[in-house]
């Protein structure tokens, strides 16, 4: 069955052999430690511990500065890289040779160098920038600072700079005005004004859309300091080309700090397991979970390799809850991606996978609708399987989009849809396939997505009634569960034939007719017998149907199965159209652009709604399905294993 | 004409109201999810998926529309559209066209909680998802509404 049978595990060994049991464990990957009960304190972080978090932030930041500077991979060559591979010994090594607090000082150094450089020379092309229209001026700059009287160093619009002049020359009759530059449409004038109508001649000109600049602490004739400026950059530029030089060639050894990222996250992890662990001078005691399949070898392993531990199995108790880790079968394992994004069953409960997952595919397969994306989409999926080779969940979706996809193939065929091309462009021995137009017939598309609904509630129903019988609740199961799930059934043909208007043959229709009503009865008498007085028994057994409304809304609920189909065929339909319509354009660019077109097109027709049809697949299962029977809210089991961002550890066994 | 004009107010209105809900539903989930990707720029791939979600609605607004399209008779014969039958699509457009304007913006305000949710916890992006799900049913039933009132309407 699905969810794994766990054991606690108590394991007592010599104080010698924790390092080793630790790593052991971690490769091995398949205990949770927990900490153990009697309450060891947790000691405060340890000296050695800070260390490895000092240096892991180092490799961290100096990755981040670094990653600036690093040669960028085209994606092809992403693509093909494999992953960075390691070894414990190596990275050992590793952080042994380099210190990278050292490492990430130096490039913290760098960044700050190579910052004040850059700094520096943008000050200085602004100093030359404003200055430039000043060389007329022949005059040292600390010459123009001397007395009683200050020279202001003023720009003027090109078109109003004489206006503006003759009214300050009115103005300030003891002020000269004196026009060095004029080009680029402004007009540079050096103002020599006293230092008592400095100020209001300086709000008259802002006030005219006049700007001042300041050259304070310049000396030297505008030329000359113009060219110190200039000689200087060469010098900023230098160094900030020597900086990033250098940090060029440090991003040379990323891969070695990505090493020793992984290297002190472990060895973290590591020490984290110790907070959790109780101890002596010479003892160690750790408690975990296992699962009962790996018990066995677990136990004769560790008594091949170590020799001062003990170690023993128990049955989890009654009121400990055991961290969930479901198993299930290939063909079943992709759609735990789907049950563990809604939760996890706890303990005790069953594992929903295996019963939502034909139901999933199929609905998924409903909601594309389109042989020519099921395929695409399988072939997608098969490549980064291939490829990339992931694991754990992603290659649970990866799985499960390649199983939709090729359900899908088969559901788009049935339903007459290749890229939206119709049935017409099928090749004759498909044809006979072909059983249904959705596009043509939506009623009869939503009387099939109605029927599934029916299927899955029902199912969901029988489901809870099962568990139900044997936990002994008879009563529920045939009042509840089986008395409801033939109310349905029997409910079914009278609104497909009352409500949809379709053709159902009379004796069907009255057969239902006295089914439903001997159910009604027998749900009447029974709904309120939870009741304690006799009114509240009747009146329970009336309000039961209301739970009809319920039922009713959760199989209208199914319509979105043709609805998103409905989508998918339209839009594959209108991006035909649109690429039709182009392919007249003259000099075949029409035929360019028709191409651009339907891949753009389709492509984003498929990728949309593989989402929407992922996301609905799932919340069909989330909340009419699991609303029947499933709880949920299981831990997920956590063994302590290899945790790496960067690398893999080479293979050695 | 008058019909002619109000086939075409319809297959306008479900395209164009659907496609508003989702401009203003995807615009604000996105804005919420780049809030979140300044702070931990490896979540851009799940928040991308919760910003996609309010822009069904358009998809249903344009399906719509293209079935109204389809329904229109030759060229020739536009004129021939009685206003009551014209009236009737105006009226069947309407379902997706209200759900889809109100469900995406709602929808993108349950996304930007969403991108919330992921923030603080990065494993909860599925529950996300489902939560903004919930609101788009209704589009779903809106464009449902349009698609079996459409198919008791023949023109021309």
């Amino acid at each position: 069955m699905a969810v794994s049978r766990m054991l606690k595990m108590h394991l007592l060994g010599h104080s010698s052999i924790k390092g080793d049991l630790k790593k052991y464990l971690r490769a091995r990957g398949v205990v949770e430690v927990i900490a153990v009960e009697s309450g060891a304190a947790g000691a405060a972080a340890s000296d050695p511990s800070r260390n490895l978090e000092a240096g892991l932030e180092s490799a961290e930041s100096a990755l981040e500065f670094l990653s600036a500077y690093e040669t960028p991979r085209s994606f092809f060559e992403k693509l093909s890289a494999g992953p960075l591979e390691t070894s414990d010994e190596e990275s050992a090594e590793l952080a042994r040779r380099v210190s990278v607090t050292e490492f990430s000082d130096r490039c913290t150094g760098l960044q700050a160098e190579s910052r004040s450089a850059m700094d520096d020379l943008a000050r200085s092309r602004g100093v030359v920038s404003s200055l430039e229209p000043w060389t007329g001026l022949e005059v040292p700059m600390e010459a123009l600072r001397a007395g009683d009287y200050t020279v202001e160093f003023w720009s003027f619009s090109e078109k109003t700079a004489a206006d503006i002049l003759e009214e300050a020359a009115e103005s300030f009759p003891l002020a000269v005005f004196e026009t060095v530059a004029s080009t680029g449409g402004r007009r540079y004038v050096a103002a020599i004004v006293s230092d008592g109508d400095a100020e209001e001649l300086g709000d008259m000109l802002k006030e005219r859309g006049c700007s001042m600049s300041s050259f304070e602490g310049l000396e030297g004739t505008p030329s000359e300091i113009i060219e110190k400026e200039k000689a200087s950059w060469a010098k900023y530029e230098k160094a900030v080309g020597e900086s990033d030089e250098e940090a060029r060639r440090h991003a040379g050894s990323s891969d070695d700090l990505r090493m020793l990222s992984d290297y002190y996250r472990e060895a973290i992890g590591l020490e984290e397991v110790d907070d959790r662990m109780s101890t002596t001078d010479a003892t160690f005691l750790m408690e975990g979970w296992v699962r009962a399949l790996d018990r066995s070898w677990l136990v004769r392993e560790l008594g091949e390799r170590f020799e001062e531990v003990e170690v023993s199995f128990r049955e989890p108790l009654e009121d400990e809850e055991p961290p969930v880790h479901l198993d299930n079968r290939a063909v079943t394992r992709p759609y735990e991606f789907v049950t563990t994004l809604y939760g996890r069953p706890v303990y005790r409960e069953g594992d929903p996978t295996p019963l939502l997952a034909p139901f999933f595919v199929f609905f998924f397969a409903m909601c594309l609708t389109d042989a020519g994306y099921g395929l695409t989409l399988a072939a997608l999926s098969a490549f980064v399987l291939l490829k990339f080779k992931p694991k754990g969940g992603v290659k649970n979706l990866f799985d499960l989009l390649f199983a939709g996809g090729l359900v899908t193939a088969a559901v788009g065929i049935i339903a007459g849809g290749v890229f939206g091309l119709g049935v017409d462009s099928f090749p004759g021995w498909l044809q006979p396939f072909v059983l249904i137009n959705p596009l043509e017939e939506p009623i009869k598309m939503l009387n099939i997505s109605f029927l599934m609904g029916i299927v899955h509630i029902l199912f969901g129903i029988g489901v809870r009634m099962r568990a139900n019988l044997r936990a002994g609740l008879f009563s529920d199961a045939f009042f509840d569960d089986l008395a409801w799930m033939i109310f349905i059934a029997a409910l079914a043909p009278l609104g497909y034939a009352g409500i949809l208007g379709g053709q159902a043959p009379p004796s069907v229709v009255r057969g239902a007719t006295y089914v439903s009503l001997a159910v009604a009865a027998v749900i009447l008498v029974t709904g309120g017998r939870k009741q304690k007085k006799p009114v509240m028994k009747f009146l329970g057994g009336l309000l039961k149907f209301y739970d009809v409304v319920g039922y009713f809304g959760d199989v209208l609920s199914y319509a979105r199965l043709l609805a998103l189909g409905l989508a998918t065929s339209a839009i594959a339909l209108a991006v035909n159209d649109i690429a039709a319509m182009v392919k007249g354009m003259p000099y075949y660019i029409g035929y360019v652009v028709m191409v651009v077109i339907l891949i753009g097109g389709h492509t984003f027709n498929l990728a949309v709604n593989t989402l929407g049809a992922f996301v609905h697949a799932a919340r069909l299962q989330y909340l009419e399905f699991f609303g029947k029977f499933f709880r949920g809210g299981g831990a997920e089991f956590r063994p302590l294993r290899s945790e790496r961002k960067y690398s893999v550890l080479k293979d050695h066994d | 004409m008058l019909g002619f004009m109000m086939v075409i107010l319809g297959a306008a209105f479900a395209a164009a109201l659907a496609g508003v809900g989702s401009a203003v539903g995807t615009g604000i989930a996105g804005q919420a999810a780049a809030g979140v990707v300044s702070e931990d720029p490896d979540k851009f791939g799940s928040l991308l998926v919760l910003q996609a979600l309010p822009g069904t609605q358009g998809i249903y607004g344009l399906v719509a529309l293209f079935m109204i399209a389809g329904k229109l008779p030759a060229m020739n014969s536009i004129g021939q559209i009685t206003f009551a039958s014209g009236l009737a699509i105006l009226g069947a457009a309407l379902p997706v066209a209200l759900t889809g304007l109100v469900s995406g913006i709602y929808q993108g305000k349950v996304c930007a909680a969403g991108c919330n949710l992921v923030a603080k916890r990065p494993g909860e992006l599925g529950k996300g998802m489902v939560f903004a799900v919930v609101v788009e049913t209704y589009a779903v039933l809106g464009l449902l509404g349009t698609i079996l009132l459409l198919q008791q309407i023949e023109l021309g």
